[in-house]
């Protein structure tokens, strides 16, 4: 007698419970209610389903990539029955769960606080825009600096993108070697000093 | 068995008249009917040529065909060319075939020469009896053949019904005396039915049957009984077994009747032997001596039976004795006379010394050398040797003396293979926390569980450091997820209230655009136009200036911004009928334009159109409408010039309460119901062309 995991739901199908399809390949489907065998004979997708482990799974909503999973597998090699294995492994299977639900719930937390920080990232983004209308001082100071810092981290990237395109540039102009073309680039080279300085004089 | 001789294959042969038929209407099927005398004459020719070259073949054909399908008896094997000699009569039937063959080559003269007269023939008409005749005349031969052609068809009917028989196969003939028991004996020994009677000449034709020996299949014949009399006398029934045994290299069944019940004495029957002894001159040969159950072999008298010895010593035959009442002694003469048959087949065959060679190059004979003198003997385990022993009882025993089966469980966990004897009926857990304990269980489990705890608390301890450096990063001042969104929701609110002060002023904007009077003047002044600038004063005067509206819009805003949402509404409430006004009073001034244009501008056909217009209205509505039919109806603007508003004549109140009542009926009667209902095309073309797709019936 085994607990086998319905097919469509991931549930656990105690023996004496559900059905079992044996398609003509002996392949056997196990199912926990009427319902999932329903949906399997009408072909739907459990991955597609949003109250299914399948789908929950597939979208990052569960842990599915960890050690302790690596625990409860179907053994296809038969052990003969040692005594004392057999409360080790009893014994470990009670650890195992413990570490497990603990590691799970950590995952929880950390899927919600990456959501919990996006939304904060949304509202913020949003009164970035609009920082002139809020009234409250001390939130309209923070997101005037937030306003600042994201400026200069643009800024920063900017001008890394830039100096790529520049050294691009500068390797096919020194191929050149023509010295109008030579001028150019000194002008751009003080151009993008003088934003250097401005971006500096601003954060002081 | 050769197909050669399988005759149920000849085909059905017509009498003369379906055979003329057959090939006319072949004829007339196959050649091109369409003929006129207008034609040229050569083509005429060539028509009625064709019709009797194509009669002549399709004769020929037919001819040839019954011609090749009856055997030819010098070709067939000699039993049956006598066979049928014997049932047919050899020179009727050769006769007949060449009667057929003689036609054939007559129908070929007579269409030769009616294409050669054909080529003479100067109209459609001479052509035409020429072919006539030709025809006919091919159908009187055919129909001369009659006789011959129901001739050939009784032979072919009779033909299909002969037994079977392969000349060349293992065969057994049982001949004698007319009821000596030979039929009984083919039914005993064979799958075939022979009919049995109590009196003579019951079999009149040959019968086959077969059967199995030594895992092959072997014929044997039955023969209509032989009467002792010379050649020449001989009937037909007698003549087919004479030619069976004449002809057939087999072995022969004499049968002879000890009990003399047939009519016949034994000295008569050994008289007929000798008789016809010549006809199985050294074939295999055994004497059968029938009906044992009524005389006994060892009753009959001495010189009888000193008689039947001397026979078969003199020609060298077996003798048997045989029951078909009683069933003894069948199997003997079957084997004994199977035996003697393929001895003789072999040894004949072994005088040829073409076959024996084939025989010999397909032999041979190997014999396995000894490798080596290693004794290599059967390896079998001790165990098995001595055996296994088990004392005390055994399972069955126990189950008997523990309730029998069902009650008694079988304890299989004896056989067990366990480390420790003690664990063998150890009960453990399938099922701990909702899991399979199959599923864990694993030789390494203490180590892997030890790994991974230790990996878990590495984990834990760098989660913890990661959390004190996020707390360590945050500068968030203090400022909650909450006072963001308080926040947001304050500036939203603000922004809408900008955007709807932005569509306020959109009509605002858009007449800001407008050009000062003081330009417009200018500029039709530049043009050399005149400008009656009082009258366009005066039409300015009726608006309020632009900078008025805007100052005043600017004030409502700032009202809207200090106080709170809810004075909101009434804002626009105020606004709305302040457009409201406007829009109505720019509008009506340009339907008047429109109007005035319209008139002036087209001359009669617009005229015109005002005419219809004016048909489909009542003198009320007529007068009501009057002022605006005064104005639209008044000269063309002179250019330059402004139009001014007219005086409006005062309409009776009276007048008034009529053409409402009017305009009331008419709002009912000129809407559309259902009497207007109109259907533009009863079949459209996009409905009735082309297939219908799946679930289309509007469209295809």
């Amino acid at each position: 007698m085994r607990i086998d995991i319905c097919y469509f739901c991931s549930a656990k199908v105690y023996p004496g419970h559900g059905v079992m399809f044996v398609r003509n390949d002996s392949k056997t489907f196990r199912f926990c209610s009427s319902k999932c065998n329903r949906l399997f004979k009408a072909k739907k997708n459990p991955r597609k389903l949003k109250w299914t482990k399948a789908y929950r799974a597939a979208h990052g909503k569960e842990m599915t990539v960890d050690s302790v999973l690596e625990f409860e597998q179907r053994r296809n090699v038969p052990t003969r029955y040692n005594r004392t294995l057999m409360v080790k492994t009893i014994q470990a299977m009670k650890k195992i769960d413990e570490i497990k639900t603990k590691r799970q719930e950590r995952f929880f937390a950390r899927r919600m606080a990456k959501a919990e920080a996006k939304k904060k990232q949304d509202v913020e983004n949003e009164l970035l825009t609009h920082s002139g209308l809020i009234s409250d001082s001390k939130i309209k100071s923070y997101i005037e600096r937030k306003k600042e810092e994201k400026r200069l981290k643009d800024l920063a990237k900017f001008q890394q993108q830039n100096k790529k395109s520049m050294s691009k540039d500068m390797d096919m102009l020194e191929d050149n070697e023509s010295d109008e073309e030579m001028e150019i680039v000194e002008k751009i080279k003080n151009k993008k000093g003088n934003k250097k300085t401005k971006a500096i004089k601003k954060k002081l | 068995m050769s197909a050669a001789y399988n005759f149920k294959q000849i085909q059905k042969i017509p009498d003369a008249n379906e055979l003329i038929d057959i090939t006319l209407s072949k004829t007339q099927r196959k050649t091109p009917t369409e003929i006129h005398a207008n034609f040229k004459i050569s083509r005429i020719r060539k028509f009625y040529m064709r019709k009797i070259k194509y009669m002549q073949e399709a004769v020929n054909e037919k001819l040839t065909g019954i011609v090749d399908g009856f055997p030819k008896l010098n070709d067939i094997h000699p039993f049956y060319a006598d066979l049928m000699n014997i049932l047919y009569d050899k020179d009727h039937y050769k006769l007949a075939l060449g009667h057929v063959n003689k036609a054939k080559s007559i129908v070929d003269n007579v269409a030769n020469d009616y294409v050669r007269l054909l080529k003479y023939a100067d109209s459609l008409y001479r052509a035409k009896q020429l072919k006539r005749a030709a025809l006919g005349r091919q159908c009187t031969l055919m129909k001369k053949l009659k006789s011959s052609l129901s001739y050939l068809e009784e032979v072919r009917k009779h033909l299909a019904r002969l037994p079977q028989i392969d000349p060349n196969q293992r065969t057994l003939i049982v001949t004698g005396y007319p009821n000596v028991g030979k039929s009984s004996f083919m039914n005993n020994v064979t799958d075939a039915n022979v009919d049995v009677q109590p009196y003579a000449f019951t079999t009149q034709s040959l019968y086959v049957g077969h059967t199995d020996y030594k895992y092959a299949r072997w014929q044997v014949i039955d023969t209509p009984g032989i009467l002792d009399h010379p050649l020449d006398e001989r009937n037909t029934i007698e003549m087919q077994s004479i030619t069976a045994l004449a002809h057939l290299n087999a072995c022969i069944l004499y049968f002879i009747d000890i009990s003399e019940t047939c009519g016949y004495t034994i000295e008569q029957q050994i008289s007929l032997f000798k008789n016809i002894k010549p006809l199985f001159q050294s074939k295999p040969l055994v004497i059968v001596l029938t009906k044992i159950d009524l005389v006994k072999y060892g009753e009959l008298d001495k010189q009888t039976k000193d008689m039947i010895e001397k026979l078969a010593k003199e020609h060298n035959a077996y003798l048997i004795q045989m029951s078909n009442q009683s069933g003894d002694g069948i199997s003997d003469v079957k084997q004994k006379a199977c035996d003697i048959l393929l001895d003789y087949r072999l040894t004949q065959k072994a005088k040829d010394p073409k076959k024996t060679e084939a025989l010999m190059n397909r032999l041979h004979i190997t014999q396995p050398k000894k490798r080596d003198n290693i004794d290599r003997p059967a390896i079998i385990p001790d165990t098995v040797k001595q055996g296994l022993k088990k004392t005390g009882p055994t399972i069955k025993d126990l189950q008997e003396e523990f309730g029998g089966a069902g009650n008694f469980y079988i304890p299989v966990e004896e056989h067990y293979q366990l480390e420790d004897e003690e664990w063998k009926f150890d009960r453990w857990p399938e099922f701990y926390l909702g899991k399979n304990v199959m599923d864990y269980y694993d030789p390494d489990i203490e180590e892997k569980l030890q790994k991974l705890e230790e990996e878990e608390d590495k984990l834990l301890k760098m989660e913890s450091n990661e959390n004190d450096l996020m707390e360590d990063e945050e500068n968030s001042d203090g400022i909650t997820y909450d006072d963001l969104k308080k926040a947001l929701k304050e500036v939203r609110g603000k922004k809408a209230i900008f955007k709807l002060n932005h569509k306020l002023k959109k009509n605002l904007r858009a007449r800001s655009k407008n050009k000062k009077l003081s330009d417009l003047e200018e500029h039709l002044e530049k043009k050399g136009i005149q400008v009656n600038k009082e009258s366009l004063r005066q039409r300015v005067k009726q608006r309020k200036s632009i900078g008025d509206l805007e100052g005043n819009q600017d004030k409502l805003f700032n009202k809207a911004l200090d106080s709170d949402g809810s004075e909101d509404d009434m804002m626009d409430v105020d606004d709305d009928k302040r457009v409201g006004r406007k829009r109505k009073r720019s509008m009506s001034m340009s339907d008047d334009y429109d109007e005035v244009d319209q008139v002036s501008g087209r001359g009669k056909s617009t005229k015109q159109s005002s005419g219809k217009k004016m048909r489909s209205l009542t003198p009320a509505q007529l007068k009501i409408t009057a002022s605006s039919k005064v104005r639209s109806m008044s000269k063309a603007r002179r250019e330059g010039s402004v139009p001014q508003p007219h005086p409006t004549r005062v309409v009776p109140e009276e007048q008034i309460r009529l053409a409402k009542k009017i305009n009331k009926r008419f709002k009912h009667t000129l809407n559309i119901n259902e009497a207007d209902r109109h259907i533009p095309i009863k079949k459209p073309k996009h409905l009735y062309t082309g297939k219908r797709s799946n679930g289309k019936t509007d469209r295809r």
